[in-house]
């Protein structure tokens, strides 16, 4: 179920708020629990007991970790389980393919077996049991005496699907005790952030996603020309942005609803004046979540430089291919862990010479470089675009995208990079704090209706609307 | 900070107002809205069980059923078609054509204009065939019959059409009707002809810039033309009429801006000035019992007076030969309630009448049933 359909929005939610504000405190975790196992259960009912049965024995190992001098072997058994669930349902699929290429080239019989289907949002929710597991044991967090409070945990369906990855020690108190943040002001600053979401979402994203896969489908990829493909990827760099942070912004927004405070996840990402910065202000939680559960473990930068570069690349690998198992995703995650290195080793420097527009252009460009592998799974795909971005040929049948595209393509570009005026930045984030000033309320209250409307509108009329972080 | 603090629990209690609602209306439909023109293509049911849920099924479905019934419906699509035309200039209805300075088009139209959905050449032959042996039999018992050629906007305007819909081939719809019927000389209306040759003097428009129809003055034009045609080959005096007090209007009436529905926009585009002219009956003459068979087209002679005025109130107007009209009033009357044997008797004009794209659909079952009548007469 996505947050932007008309069966979550006018059924699931009101259902949810409804019923979760007349329920005694001591009740309202188990109706949050019992409404996400519906939302989950909706888009992945198969696997619905696969979370439930993993997530109990999470609880079970995390317990026994305390006071327990085996318990450095009950982490290591927990992470090893549910990196395998991970790799049985994420990447068997891929690696047996890959098997199965290797032997026909040597002309030895393929394997034969059954694809496994990918539970929807195990990308998620597997690092989330990873932190909760890893937490306890560091002895950060007390483990959860709970069943129904751990799986709350695991499974709150704002966040369930496509994050932000929210670690234990995150929200370890508010499933308890949350309710001194669960009043009118904190709801009403929910809504509108996930007003905000819907709209980034349904007005922006899903505009430019129609017009890009149009661009980039199959039939049309060879016709395109270098004007096409630079404005397609454009697009794209939009799309994904606006996509995965308006879902953010909607998760972080029903979680306020119901008292809950996720971390946030974005935070103007194309403004940044080199990667580093970049993959700070771009899918921060799980930025976090390697830096405190991989590349801290691995050693961090507390070694030699030549150790940090390598923990530096396997951070961004990893991040790669957790993204998707294919070849693409590992491209884009060393292409960035390159850069990273690069950074350190002299492009910051060389780059922090010029004016600050120019810097945020670099990254920019770099990054679009980078959608590219993430956009394209097909190896001819993105050889071909990078053919056609870098030499210049025109279009064999011109699309035309329409006035809307770029009135949108436009507008897009322009929250994209409004942060850059340090103002702006401070005052939009601002806009998502707790306000009591009556012209700020009064403002969020008629631009929150508004957009309501306008996108339950746009919701209504349009057949494209899927998330693309969904997918891993 | 208290009114804050009022105001933010407000919108709380509106948001879930907001949420909660259409929902509700969308089951019980409390609330009369008016609806969209067009048609929702209808789904398979998908009945909810244990399998359906686990295979994945029932969900999608569930999703689709939600957005299609959530109540509102009509005015969020306004909104959104009405976004997108007055902000990003674009039409966004899929049965509607914008041209040049705002005149719309029905695509279908268009489209046979141009040359696309011809029909089966068999098809049009065997019309062409029936009709002439009932244009035989009426005029064995000194009965008339007419068939109408109603206009094509598309043809009549192809100065406002897009660019990319301007080249009419020689081969049409249109084309083929014309020389099927006058090849087994039909008496043949041409509609499309009269108002091409009347277009440049016509004081009104003949046909309204958000109309797909003819307007009430140009339907009133051929309703003039068809009753000159009707006397000239009467023996008796019958029933016609002349254009008395022509009134004008900013504000549509009738057919005269069905284009603006199909739009399905939250305001009107703007049709400028359309005549609406008074048929007033001249003395004497017999009314005629008039057949008719055809499209909507033949409703505008309900609308600008022609059937009231000639026309006895036991006229008949089989639209598609499915809904029975009669007079000016659709009819309880069934297809079957109708002694076809009787009607073809007592009737004195049998009138065809319909636009190119639909020529098949309106006379197919007509013709094969009154041949069948004829021929075992």
């Amino acid at each position: 179920m996505v947050f932007s359909s008309h069966i979550f929005i006018f059924w699931f939610l009101p259902l949810c708020l409804i019923s979760y504000m007349l329920v005694p405190k001591k009740a309202k975790n188990s109706l949050v629990l019992f409404f996400s196992l519906v939302f989950y259960a909706w888009g992945a009912p198969r696997f619905v007991l696969i979370l439930i049965g993993s997530s109990l024995v999470d609880f079970y190992l995390a317990k026994g970790m305390v006071n327990n001098y085996r318990s450095k072997l009950l982490i290591s058994i927990g992470v090893t389980l549910n990196v395998a669930l991970l790799a049985t349902f994420k990447y068997l699929n891929f690696f047996i393919e890959n098997v199965n290429f290797m032997l026909m080239q040597f002309g030895i019989e393929e394997v034969s077996w059954t694809s496994v289907a990918l539970p929807i949002g195990i990308s998620f929710f597997t690092f989330q049991k990873i932190s909760y597991l890893v937490d306890v044991y560091r002895g950060t967090c007390r483990p959860r005496q709970s069943f129904i409070n751990y799986l709350l945990f695991v499974s709150l369906f704002p966040q369930l699907i496509a994050g932000p990855i929210v670690r234990y020690k995150d929200v370890a108190d508010q499933i308890t005790d949350r309710f001194a943040s669960e009043n009118a002001r904190e709801r009403f600053n929910g809504i509108f952030r996930f007003v905000i979401g819907l709209a980034k979402k349904v007005l922006i994203a899903n505009v430019l996603a129609e017009q890009v896969d149009n661009m980039f489908a199959e039939s049309n990829i060879s016709d395109l020309g270098t004007i096409s493909v630079w404005i397609g990827m454009l697009a794209y760099s939009f799309q994904i942005y606006f996509d995965f942070s308006g879902y953010s912004d909607m998760a972080i927004g029903l979680g306020k609803m119901i008292g809950f405070t996720f971390p946030e996840n974005f935070n103007y990402p194309y403004i940044s004046k080199n990667i580093t910065e970049f993959w700070r202000r771009w899918h921060m939680t799980l930025g976090t979540w390697m830096k405190d559960y991989l590349y801290i473990p691995l050693g961090g930068n507390r070694s030699s430089v030549k150790r940090t570069y390598i923990n530096l690349w396997t951070v961004f690998f990893i991040s790669g291919i957790w993204h998707g198992a294919s070849w693409n995703f590992m491209l884009w995650g060393i292409f960035h862990g390159s850069i990273l290195i690069l950074d350190r080793l002299f492009l910051i420097r060389l780059t922090s010479k010029l004016h600050s527009v120019v810097q945020v252009l670099i990254t920019y460009f770099l990054t679009l470089i980078g959608w590219v592998l993430f956009r394209f799974e097909n190896a001819a795909d993105f050889k071909l675009i990078y053919s056609r971005m870098f030499s210049w040929q025109l279009d064999t049948t011109p699309l035309e995208p329409s006035n809307r595209f770029y009135a949108i393509l436009i507008l897009a570009a322009l929250f994209a990079f409004m942060g850059m005026r340090k103002k702006v930045e401070t005052a939009t984030n601002g806009l998502y704090q707790p306000s009591l000033g009556p012209g700020t309320t009064i403002f969020k209250s008629l631009t929150l209706i508004l957009i309501f409307i306008l996108c339950v509108s746009e919701l209504t009329v349009s057949g494209y609307n899927p998330f693309i972080y969904f997918k891993f | 900070m208290k009114s804050s603090l009022v105001l933010q629990r407000f919108i709380l209690v509106l948001f879930l107002v907001l949420i909660t609602v259409p929902g509700i209306q969308g089951v019980t439909k409390i609330l009369n809205v008016r609806s969209l023109f067009g048609v929702i293509p209808p789904k398979q049911k998908v009945e909810l069980s244990l399998m359906s849920w686990m295979d994945g099924l029932y969900q999608p479905y569930m999703i689709e059923m939600a957005k299609d019934n959530i109540g509102f419906r009509p005015y969020l699509v306004r909104l959104s078609n009405q976004i997108n035309y007055s902000i990003f200039d674009h039409l966004t209805s899929i049965y509607v054509v914008r041209g040049k300075q705002d005149y719309l088009y029905e695509l279908a139209y268009v489209e046979n204009a141009m040359g696309k959905h011809l029909m089966h050449a068999d098809t049009l032959k065997t019309i062409a065939r029936r009709l002439s042996l009932i244009n035989e039999y009426l005029k064995s018992r000194s009965k008339q019959m007419i068939v109408i050629i109603a206009p094509n906007k598309a043809r009549f305007y192809p100065e406002y059409l897009p660019d990319e819909s301007v080249s009419f081939p020689e081969v049409s719809n249109y084309s083929n009707v014309k020389t099927y019927f006058e090849g087994e000389s039909l008496p043949v209306l041409d509609c499309i002809e009269i108002f091409e040759k009347e277009k440049a003097n016509a004081k009104y428009p003949l046909i309204g810039k958000c109309g797909s129809h003819w307007s009430m003055y140009g339907s009133s034009v051929i309703a003039d033309t068809l009753m000159s045609r009707l006397q000239s080959q009467s023996d008796q005096l019958i029933k016609t009429f002349r254009i008395g007090e022509i009134e004008t209007s900013d504000v549509t009436r009738a057919t005269d801006g069905d284009l603006n529905g199909l739009a399905n926009l939250m305001f009107d585009i703007p049709s400028g000035t359309l005549a609406y002219p008074k048929l007033e009956p001249k003395e004497g003459g017999k009314k005629l019992r008039v057949l008719a068979v055809g499209d909507s087209y033949y409703l505008s002679f309900m609308h600008n007076g022609l059937v009231e005025t000639c026309f006895t109130p036991n006229s008949l107007m089989l639209y598609y030969f499915s809904t029975v009209y009669e007079g000016c009033e659709v009819s309880d009357k069934k297809l079957s309630d109708i002694d076809f044997n009787a009607l073809l008797e007592d009737v004195d004009v049998v009138l065809l009448c319909s636009a190119e794209p639909n020529t098949d659909i309106a006379y197919y079952e007509f013709t094969k049933r009154f041949e069948q009548l004829i021929l075992h007469k």
